[in-house]
């Protein structure tokens, strides 16, 4: 058992090891912070700005610049939009949405993937071929067309896009998860535990997913960034969240037709996307780095 | 006494990685004869593979640091332009790398591997005299030459091994470095490539530094040897005088001795080195073997790196002798 | 690997009716009746019956399945639900478009891409290579309908230069819609291209090439990129792929009548024969792509090329 135990052990210093040295790269910090930022807005909108004025409609303040103060003598920072509604506030909220969409469609294909690709790896066999065959359907459909036919017979709404982007995601994390995970099952640690009579579950558990976690991490947080990009590009198609709710996608769909009056409203929501894409993204390959120091510098 | 091939004067090299300083050589002063076959013995990590790549210039260019003076055939290959040290690589000096497995590039036959060192450094032959020579050079190896149209995977480690030494000395170079040739190898196909290795050094007249941590294959092979630890040279001298039990010897000699089995002398366990090899960034002051070594004295343990002492052409550097002499 | 790539050439059309009877059923989830949009606001129940008889949409969807199935078989792609023509017509149009966008921007993608990708595997901790990557950096994470946009306001509204929309103008008005496309997969293709090459200057390989002599120029094009060829390849593929089908956005912006924005459109209008048609070209296309890619690996991979060759060796467990 001794030797079944190293990998864990190994594991756990290894978090403190990663965490200090995404500390020491100046990248890292920075992407750090903007992420935090983020996560502060998301989780910290309605302390920030009360959702009710992120949805209130005025027809007596419609588009103003940003930086105006409007006759009720409110500063509007980032202007408003067509329908008077407080930008600052929506690019808030907006936040929260982002997140929403982008972290727990991660997680839930995170969690759907690891379950599966450990499955096929553990038992093989026709289970590993069922799987196989089925991410094989779904990953000859171009993904982000298999997320506007979910959307499109689903109809608008969070958990909806929420289901899109997890099935849309899935065959990708699906076949990464299980190429590292049969390489995994293979280590002499996982057979000494097979040999000693483990189960699967407990195998999988205690040797699997300690293993994958870094492919998982990496993985994970740049699916994080793209099922954002992905939600606010369905949400410009007009098949993301419902009308009122502010999402960055949709407020630039609803700045398009006001793009040469108001270029604030498209370029406003756009920058935050691509700041927020952009942290996510350098965070993702850091971690990358931070993990294996052999590929360092790499893309 | 015939002019030396080469000369290595003072030869130091540092790594800096991620602000992490590694001394992997310092101060290696050696010298080989025409056809002489020298061996480089150690464990690793110290230092042998940098002082064969730094005779290349083939260390990574932006972490690494060489100082000293490296002679061959009378010219400082340190400071040459990368265009005369090109046409060095290959032709004069040639080097046989420790990994067959990695070392062929996999999308080429091994019959354009082959090729390609004949023909840049001779660039007028013709293309069927360059294959003339391919095919020449694997028979030498022991390779049937049809097998030239063949890739690297579709040949085991021990054939692969023969490829590099075939790359190695198509252009019968004047110098060979083989860098542990055989550890990857199995011992029965070790045996063949060292039998081979040693004929074709006989034939060519070829002079041959030898890296290896097998004192066996050292024994069998070399004419010299130069024992090293912690990016020096603590020991040098002809094979007979390293290898002679009754003269003196580096404490680190006498443990790598030591730590070998004796068929002549039946004794219930094998006596090994205490301690780890000392990585490079963490040299220890003074002598750098003192942590590990039996005999260590307080002076061993501070200051400069212990004295040379010299019997003829054997060289110990080692305070236990120059306490003796003094 | 041969018995693997058949496996996969014959799975095919089992795998196109597999996604076309998912999007079926899919499709009809939601309930929405595409005759009632096709009838004038007020209309008869004959006149709904006699339609409904006419797209075949009164028997049950298994059966309207079939009835696809049959009609493609003869090569009919169906009868769209909003423009009552035929679908195949409409399809035809468009195909040729997407196709042409897709490939001129992947090859543009690789004659730029492929050069700078090196560039920076070869300058690795230089100033050029650290720029490239944080331009890439920067140009990866911009959604492509933000920089359309963007490039809209400022070349075709600023400056004039190009059109607005539509493609009347011939290849001006490619200009801002391929580059809309092209800069955010060719950031992501130079990234990827510089770690390839790292990958393979990081072998012992190439010491083995630098150690026969070999120039600085033929060690990185003859040793190192022929090795990185393999994930270079896929991932530019994969591009391809993902601009014929993801070029919605971006052709949804500039009105380009492209397969993409058919999908959107489709949908939107629940014209389901449509959105088979384009969802089938565009796995048909994907699924080509791939194929292309497996024999392109053959190609350069003698490794794969002898697991082409017999196929006794067992086949790859990566599916």
């Amino acid at each position: 058992m001794s030797k079944s135990k190293a990998p864990r052990l190994k594991k756990n210093s290894q978090a403190a090891e990663i965490w200090n040295s995404l500390l020491h790269r100046p990248a890292a910090v920075i992407a750090l912070i903007g992420c935090a930022i983020i996560l502060f807005l998301a989780i910290f909108a309605d302390v920030l700005v009360p959702y009710s004025v992120a949805i209130r409609q005025s027809g007596k303040i419609k588009l103003l610049a940003p930086m105006t103060t409007d006759i009720y003598g409110k500063l509007h920072v980032l202007g408003t939009d067509d329908l008077g509604r407080d930008l600052l506030a929506r690019v808030i909220h907006g936040a929260r949405t982002a997140m929403e969409i982008g972290v727990i469609s991660t997680l839930i294909s995170i969690v759907i993937s690891t379950i599966l690709a450990c499955m096929c790896a553990m038992l093989g066999g026709w289970v590993d071929n069922v799987i196989m065959r089925i991410v094989d359907v779904v990953s000859c459909v171009p993904g982000m067309v298999v997320a506007l036919a979910i959307c499109a017979a689903l109809g608008n709404g969070i958990p909806q896009l929420l289901v899109a982007l997890t099935i849309s995601s899935l065959p990708m994390h699906i076949k990464m998860v299980r190429s590292v995970a049969l390489t995994v099952a293979k280590k002499d640690y996982v057979e000494s535990a097979v040999a000693l009579g483990a189960k699967p579950g407990y195998i999988m558990l205690k040797h699997l997913v300690p293993n994958l976690m870094s492919v998982i991490l990496i993985n994970g947080t740049a699916q994080v960034s793209i099922n954002i990009m992905q939600g606010a590009t369905l949400g410009f198609i007009g098949l993301g969240v419902k009308a009122p709710t502010p999402e960055w996608g949709t407020m630039l769909a609803g700045g398009l037709s006001f793009t040469l009056r108001a270029q604030y409203m498209v370029v406003i929501p756009g920058l935050v996307l691509c700041l927020a894409a952009l942290s996510i993204n350098t965070l993702g390959d850091c971690l990358r780095d931070a993990f294996d120091p052999q590929l360092k510098g790499k893309a | 006494m015939s002019e030396n091939l080469l000369e290595i004067k003072d030869l130091s090299v540092r790594y800096t990685t991620d602000g992490v300083i590694s001394r992997a050589v310092n101060h290696v002063n050696l010298s080989l004869k025409k056809g002489e076959v020298l061996g480089l013995v150690g464990e690793t990590g110290a230092g042998k593979t940098t002082t064969a790549l730094t005779l290349l210039r083939l260390l990574p260019k932006f972490t690494s640091e060489v100082e000293g003076e490296v002679f061959f055939e009378g010219q400082n290959l340190l400071t040459i332009s990368e265009k005369e040290m090109r046409a060095v690589r290959g032709d004069k000096i040639s080097m046989i790398f420790q990994d067959p497995m990695t070392s062929l590039n996999p999308v080429y036959t091994v019959g354009e591997q082959i090729g390609d060192v004949i023909r840049f450094h001779n660039p007028d032959l013709k293309p069927n005299e360059v294959s003339d020579r391919i095919d020449e050079m694997l028979k030498l190896v022991g390779i049937p030459p049809q097998r030239k149209v063949e890739y690297p995977h579709q040949f085991s480690g021990g054939m692969k091994q023969r490829v590099m030494i075939a790359i190695a000395l198509a252009c019968n170079p004047d110098l060979l470095i083989a860098d542990e040739p055989t550890t990857a190898l199995d011992v029965t196909i070790q045996a063949q490539v060292i039998k081979m290795m040693r004929n074709l050094q006989k034939e060519m007249g070829t002079s041959v530094i030898l890296i290896t941590h097998d004192l066996g294959i050292v024994a069998n092979f070399c004419d010299k040897v130069a024992i090293m630890y912690g990016g020096e040279i603590v020991e040098s001298g002809t094979l007979e005088e390293v290898f002679d039990k009754s003269k003196n010897h580096h404490p680190y000699t006498n443990g790598l001795f030591g730590s070998l089995p004796n068929i002549t002398e039946r004794t219930s366990r094998l006596t090994p080195i205490m301690g780890l090899t000392p990585h490079p960034s963490e040299l220890p002051e003074g002598c750098k073997f003192h942590p590990r070594c039996p005999q260590c004295m307080e002076q061993c343990k501070s200051g400069e790196n212990p004295p040379k002492v010299a019997d003829g052409g054997h060289e110990i550097q080692c305070h236990l002798y120059a306490k003796k002499e003094a | 690997m041969l018995k693997y790539t058949i496996k996969r050439i014959l799975l095919m059309p089992v795998l196109l009716l597999i996604v076309a009877l998912l999007i079926y059923l899919l499709l009809n989830l939601n309930g929405a009746d595409p005759i009632q949009n096709m009838l004038p606001s007020e209309y008869t129940q004959e006149q709904y019956l006699a339609l409904q008889h006419k797209y075949g949409l009164d028997k049950p969807i298994i059966v309207q399945y079939f009835n696809w199935v049959k009609g493609i078989l003869h090569g009919d792609l169906g009868t769209s639900y909003k423009t009552r023509g035929p679908v195949g017509d409409d399809v035809w149009y468009r195909i040729p478009i997407s196709i042409k966008v897709a490939v001129i921007t992947t090859a543009i993608m690789i004659l730029i891409g492929l050069p700078l990708g090196v560039m920076c595997a070869v300058k690795q901790y230089t100033p050029f290579d650290d720029i490239t990557n944080v331009v890439s950096k920067f140009l990866g994470a911009v959604p492509s309908f933000w920089l359309g946009l963007m490039f809209m306001i400022w070349f075709s509204v600023g400056l004039g230069w190009f059109p607005t929309f539509g493609i009347k103008d011939g290849a001006k008005s490619y200009v801002l819609p391929i580059a809309t496309l092209l800069l955010p997969f060719l950031a992501n293709f130079i990234r990827q291209v510089r770690s390839a090459m790292l990958d393979c200057i990081r072998q012992d390989y190439i010491r083995t090439a630098r150690a026969k002599g070999a120039s600085e120029s033929r060690v990185i094009y003859h040793e190192a990129l022929k090795n990185a060829m393999l994930p270079i390849i896929t991932f530019a593929g994969g591009c391809f792929a993902s601009m014929i089908g993801g070029a919605v956005t971006v052709e949804k912006l500039f009105a380009i009548p492209g397969i993409g924005y058919k999908v959107v459109e489709a949908i939107n209008t629940r014209d389901i024969p449509t959105m088979l048609a384009c969802v089938m070209v565009l796995s048909i296309l994907t699924i080509v792509m791939q194929l292309i890619i497996d024999l392109s690996y053959a190609f350069i991979d003698p490794r794969v090329r002898s697991t082409f060759v017999s196929v006794k060796k067992k086949k790859p467990t990566k599916a």
